[in-house]
């Protein structure tokens, strides 16, 4: 009998208890911590962190166990606790140019200056399962077989982490050359999406900022969209650089700016097809991406889409979804998204009433409209 | 120069905002309503009651525009320590102004909002002597104007409003001291076509009311 | 009064001072442009967006420790939903709660307004999922946004006049557009139209809160309130042939409730606390008022 979403409170103890259960799984089976979370699923939590919009090692891992390792929650949670902090100040903007680089990888010039750092990356491994993690328990010694760090670091030092480094910025190089458009600082206060809601069409800032805690999966379908014509525009991965950056702010009362910790993150700079320009110039354009940790699936995407988001500014027909700012940017977050899909679980009776009340009715004024099947007894009658 | 003294906020701001707001909430909801407010300090001339509005709803996200008598450093630097709004020159940048009525002399130079995002259209905070629903209300013109008092404020005659629209369930009755010319003409004319307008918060020394750009007013 | 018994390590009524005052600010600047959609701040609620995070955010800028809150979803005090954001604002303000409609000063809800008359110094507060009447018939905010500007609301209808052609009746049973102070056209939340009149020249103040689509906007007391219709085709209410199973009522939005594997159905008020006070019509249906487990459904079948 269906009167589950009737008659509540017990039932709604009863279904946290039960999750806790499912969460723990079986109990004899040591249960995780969050440091081993942040440790060893710490490109989830780089995700959490990036999307959730904290960068908190520990509370992102801790929603991560919390929610039991779906990652849309584990945002949800980090987000929902975001909301309950106090600002105290607004950081000064962090200079990517001055990252100590972990990895650094252009696609498009063979070799540069700082040269192509590969760090540790996915990209060349080949997907076979690694059945000996199967059998991995306990405190291991680090695994000798890393992959090749740097292509110029020699035999001998492989595996070895490498010194990071500063290092000259690709697209930089291209903007000294005047082959590039510039972006520049134009000194404005960036816009706020999570105090102010975002108006159309949209401040620069607030539109990469609604793409970085914009939902990776959503991003990268739209920036794949655009490779297959959607929108296309010609990229090329001028530059991802991942590595640690200072923060700093500048108290009122200080009136110089101290350095609070470093940070980690990843940034795409993406060189996208060259443009006639306002003053006829003709240059190569760019989109950007930025995400907290090592997280280079979500800033190639962001970058891809930022450029197609450009569109209206280099004169390009808008047909396709990456390049319609409203539809991306009110869509982008999952937190959003997850919440009014999943409200559809919630009891919507009185208007399913309404309109079963006037379906029944057009079908009575309706001479051609089949009778029911079987005659329905209305109780009490 | 002496250093501006800091007078004391609210004893508890989280319930007293909550409690301030209630009354402005009221008020603007119900045109022509007497609501009762204070805070425990009066901010010299500023009174506690307006002080109290400017707690409860004024901070970094609220450009204020203080009238030349308003524009105290003492005001100042208590509006600032309490609430921490930016305080601007120019009164169409603000999003609250506070004043004597006697200080408006266009309400042109506030911000009526645009068609499309009509909310920023100024919230104008009057200091009058009295507000009150009924004529009869004692210590009108029994008690002198308290010392602070700007001579712009001196016994003004009351002007009695009848006031209809939104919130009002047929008309309701209005006595309010100190209204020039300039804002009489805005509220009775309403030259700014609704949705634009400027919303109008009408403050006595413990009480308050408000004509929000809805209503139609009606000189007695 | 109650600050004790809140939850610790969390502000009264969750939100940080200076998120209620940016509320406040735009419920202020919605009751002086009635109708008008606000955009406001929304902040990341506890519960997911779509689960009424936009009437909680209003909820939490309005409530105060002398707050008596009644919580509705679907008509009913006892939806899980309800129960879990009663529960939410007992834990974090303390305030006294009932489900007596008359005893209440906040009431928020989602989908129904109480079938009991409201009362000046009332308020109610509505769950809103997409504040925008016309984004159905345009989908971008820039184009609604003109349309509302220069009060350009052709389209609207454009499209209950086709409902008309098609069906023979403006298809449109729930979060039906009125008109709001002949000004604004204005989406009621997913209420069913039943609710519609109940909103004209109401003596509560009347709050909307959109968390999602972050828009907040209102409806002062004794405002006109009208739901749109055409001259041949008037506005009407639904109605039902049946009356409340338990109570007997003829007057009230009722349930369908399936009875049975054969579609067996019967009628019950959606407003239990309007129910409970009316009574039962028969003395065999036995309706223990305490036990909030029992529900009007739970006590039906029971009698059957």
């Amino acid at each position: 009998m269906y009167v589950a979403v009737k008659g509540g409170e017990q039932a709604i103890t009863n279904a946290h208890q039960l999750l806790a259960k499912r969460r723990r799984g079986d109990t004899s089976v040591a249960a995780l911590s969050v440091k081993q979370i942040s440790e060893q699923l710490s490109l989830a939590v780089d995700r959490v962190m990036t999307e959730g919009s904290i960068y908190d090692r520990e509370l992102a891992a801790l929603a991560i166990k919390q929610s039991a390792g779906d990652l849309v929650e584990a945002i949800f949670l980090l987000r929902a606790y975001r909301t309950t902090l106090s600002r105290f100040y607004t950081s000064e903007p962090i200079n990517t140019t001055q990252m100590q680089v972990e990895r650094r990888i252009s696609a498009t010039f063979k070799d540069l200056p700082g040269g192509q750092v590969l760090g540790s990356t996915f990209d060349y491994t080949h997907r076979l399962l690694d059945f000996k993690l199967l059998a991995e328990d306990g405190i291991a010694t680090p695994s000798a077989s890393v992959a090749a760090t740097t292509e110029q670091t020699s035999a001998s030092e492989q595996a070895s982490e490498p010194e990071p480094e500063k290092m000259t910025r690709v697209l930089k190089m291209l903007e000294r050359e005047g082959l590039l458009v510039e972006e520049t600082d134009d000194d404005s206060t960036p816009a706020d999406v999570t105090q102010d809601p975002p108006t159309y069409p949209c401040d620069r800032s607030a539109r990469l900022q609604s793409l970085v805690r914009g939902d990776e999966g959503f991003l990268l379908a739209l920036g794949y969209s655009t490779q297959r014509g959607y929108g296309r525009n010609h990229p090329f991965a001028g530059e991802i650089r991942t590595g640690e950056v200072d923060v700093a702010i500048t108290p009122d009362e200080l009136g110089f700016s101290i350095d609070i910790g470093t940070i980690q993150v990843t940034e795409c700079e993406m060189i996208n097809g060259f443009s006639k320009l306002e003053d006829n110039d003709v240059k190569f354009t760019r989109g950007y991406g930025l995400a907290f940790g090592q997280s280079e699936r979500k800033t190639l995407s962001m970058g891809l889409v930022d450029r197609a988001l450009q569109a209206e500014r280099y004169d390009e027909e808008r047909i396709s979804p990456a390049q319609q700012e409203e539809f991306v940017l009110s869509h982008c977050d999952n937190v959003e998204a997850s919440g009014f899909v999943s409200h559809l679980k919630l009891p919507h009776y009185v208007d399913f009433q309404a309109e079963l009340e006037l379906l029944r009715r057009l079908r009575k004024e309706n001479p051609t409209s089949a009778k029911p099947v079987t005659p329905v007894q209305e109780k009490g009658e | 120069m002496n250093a501006p003294k800091i007078i004391r906020g609210f004893a508890e701001p989280v319930r007293d905002s909550q409690q301030t707001f209630r009354q402005l909430l009221k008020a603007m909801s119900e045109p022509g309503s007497v609501v009762n407010l204070t805070s425990p300090d009066a901010l010299t001339h500023l009174y506690s009651s307006t002080f109290a509005v400017c707690q409860a709803l004024l901070d970094q996200q609220t450009p204020l525009w203080l009238s030349p008598e308003f524009n105290t450093a003492d005001i100042r630097h208590n509006l600032h320590f309490h609430s921490g709004m930016p305080i601007t020159d120019e009164p169409a940048k603000a999003l609250f102004a506070i004043a004597y009525p006697g200080e408006i002399t266009a309400m042109s130079e506030f911000s009526i909002g645009s068609c499309e995002y009509p909310e920023t259209g100024c919230t104008l905070i009057l200091q009058v002597n009295s507000v009150s629903s009924e004529l009869t209300v004692s210590g009108l013109s029994a008690k002198e104007p308290s010392s602070g008092l700007s001579p712009l404020m001196s016994k003004q005659a009351l002007t009695s409003l009848k006031l209809s629209g939104p919130g009002i369930a047929t008309e309701k009755l209005i006595h309010i001291s100190d209204l020039n010319d300039v804002l009489i003409n805005y509220l009775v004319e309403r030259p700014d076509s609704f949705p634009l307008g400027i919303d109008l918060v009408f403050v006595a020394e413990q009480s308050l009311v408000c004509i929000p750009r809805t209503t139609t007013v009606e000189v007695l | 009064m109650s600050a004790a018994t809140i939850r610790d390590g969390y502000n009264f009524a969750y939100l940080d001072e200076q998120t209620k005052r940016m509320i406040r600010r735009a419920l202020l600047k919605a009751v002086a442009i009635p109708g008008y959609q606000v955009p406001f701040g929304g902040r990341e609620m506890p519960m997911p967006y779509g689960w009424g995070t936009g009437g909680m955010q209003v909820t939490a800028a309005v409530i105060g420790a002398d707050d008596v809150l009644k919580v509705i979803d679907q008509g009913a005090d006892d939806t899980t939903n309800a129960v879990s954001i009663r529960a939410f604002f007992k834990d974090l303000t303390g305030v006294e709660t009932t489900e007596k409609t008359r005893e209440a000063s906040l009431i928020q809800t989602r989908h129904r307004i109480p079938e009991a008359a409201l009362q000046e110094d009332q308020i109610l507060v509505y769950q809103v999922p997409i504040p925008e009447p016309l984004r159905f018939i345009e989908p971008s905010e820039v184009e609604t946004r003109k349309m509302h500007a220069l009060e350009d609301y052709g389209v609207m209808h454009v499209k209950l006049y086709e409902d008309i052609a098609h069906f023979g009746h403006i298809a449109t049973t729930y979060a039906y557009p009125v008109m709001v102070n002949g000004r604004y056209i204005m989406d009621p939340s997913p209420i069913p139209k039943f609710d519609n009149p109940k909103m004209h020249q109401m003596p509560a103040l009347q709050l909307f809160g959109a968390g999602r689509e972050k828009r907040i906007y209102a409806i002062p007391p004794y405002t006109d309130v009208k739901s749109l219709d055409f001259e041949d085709h008037p506005f009407e209410i639904q109605q039902w042939d049946e009356s409340c199973a338990i109570c007997g009522s003829h007057e009230s939005f009722l349930d369908e409730v399936i009875m049975d594997d054969l579609g067996t159905r019967s009628f019950i008020c959606s407003d239990t606390d309007f129910c409970r006070e009316r009574g039962p019509i028969e003395e065999s249906i036995n309706m223990p008022v305490d036990t909030p487990i029992d529900t009007p459904i739970d006590i039906l079948r029971e009698t059957l």
